[in-house]
């Protein structure tokens, strides 16, 4: 994985949301952290000027709580704990990725997609 | 301790932040200023770059992009000290010490020189123009603030033509339109000011006893500290509240000096 790759913004935006609510699950943590994160995970270089309107928005929607804490000899920090309600839009989040990602994932390979499926009803 | 004004605006910024370029942050500060947020939401959202920046070894700028773009993505709520309305009740004294003030500066000179005062048209539009100029600022502070922060050069010339409209009347119109007692005018022009004056005690007061008062304050700070701010901000509002009737001698004076 080469966490200096840089994806198309179009894609990292679909997805950031998601992958930032599944860190979060990991425990709190505050905003640096999580970029470096993102980072190591392969997503490329998250700016602040991205990451913190998300984390933002996320605190409107009750998605997280924040707590600020004395830094290690630093700036002070501020950590997001995710919620209940957060950890609902992650689950629900994570299902509907998963199945968007199969669907695509067949598309892009040519597979024929499974009859019987849910999506495949709704079509017709 | 006695701080000057600039002094704890330049300490703010320092304290909070000194791993974000100052003129990033003023900027930053401005723009949340300017869209109503509170002190508190303002110092922890430079507090949080302050962060980043420290630890990261990013640039403000590289990491957040321009100041003004960033505050706006945040999307911090309005504080209800900053709504329009309560910035329409902090206004309404203001005018009426205007009100008072012209009526003292105008009928002091015709004391002096033992006449009635006459008032004539353009004092009628002079008063009219400052009530509707005040009145606009007041209902849309914050994109005359906008321009007179980030456009400078633009404002200055609204000023100048400002001025003009409320100047140039008084000095070319001098149509008589009735007469009063120059000394029942100037006392009435300080019994409005004294009320006007009353009005914005009251009305300062009860806003700070709602929402407190709106300092910048960033997480974690000392009590101390902000209570040095806060201190440092009722000196300065009351200074405020000073200038209209400091004015209003300081021209009354002069008027009667040149009468």
């Amino acid at each position: 994985m080469n966490p200096t790759q840089e994806w198309p913004a179009e894609w990292l935006r679909g997805v950031l949301e998601l992958c930032v609510l599944r860190l979060l699950a990991d425990g709190p943590t505050y905003g640096y952290e999580l970029a470096a994160r993102l980072t190591q995970a392969g997503l490329g270089h998250i700016k602040g000027g991205t990451l913190y309107p998300l984390l933002r928005r996320f605190e409107q929607n009750g998605h997280v709580t924040v707590q600020w804490r004395p830094g290690d000899g630093g700036p002070g920090r501020k950590y997001y704990l995710l919620t209940e309600q957060g950890r609902a839009a992650l689950e629900d989040l994570t299902g509907q990725w998963r199945e968007f990602t199969d669907l695509t994932g067949q598309l892009l390979t040519g597979r024929p997609a499974p009859t019987g499926t849910t999506r495949d009803q709704e079509v017709r | 301790m006695t701080m000057s004004r600039h002094d704890t605006k330049a300490s703010f910024e320092t304290r909070v932040a000194p791993h974000v370029d100052p003129r990033w942050a003023e900027q930053f500060i401005m723009e949340l200023r300017l869209g109503g947020v509170a002190g508190t939401e303002i110092g922890a959202a430079l507090a949080e770059v302050e962060s980043y920046c420290a630890e990261s070894g990013d640039e403000a700028r590289d990491a957040f992009g321009p100041a003004r773009d960033y505050a706006r993505a945040l999307d911090l709520e309005t504080s209800a000290a900053q709504s329009p309305r309560r910035v329409l009740a902090g206004a309404l004294p203001v005018l009426i010490q205007l009100v008072g003030m012209m009526a003292v500066v105008w009928s002091a000179p015709a004391l002096a020189r033992g006449e009635d005062l006459a008032v004539t048209a353009g004092m009628a539009i002079n008063a009219a123009a400052l009530t509707i100029g005040l009145g606009v600022m007041s209902r849309w502070p914050q994109p005359i603030l906008r321009l007179i922060a980030f456009r400078p050069w633009i404002a200055w010339v609204v000023v100048m033509v400002a001025m003009a409209v409320i100047v140039v009347p008084v000095v070319t119109i001098r149509v008589p339109m009735f007469t009063v007692a120059a000394a029942a005018a100037l006392g009435g022009g300080v019994v409005v000011i004294l009320a006007g004056l009353t009005g914005d005690v009251v009305q300062t007061r009860r806003a700070s006893a709602q929402d407190g008062q709106d300092v910048l304050a960033a997480p974690l700070e000392g009590p101390g500290t902000v209570e040095r701010r806060s201190r440092h901000g009722r000196w300065l509002t009351g200074a405020r509240m000073m200038l209209i009737p400091a004015g209003t001698v300081v021209l009354g004076v002069v008027g009667v000096l040149l009468a």
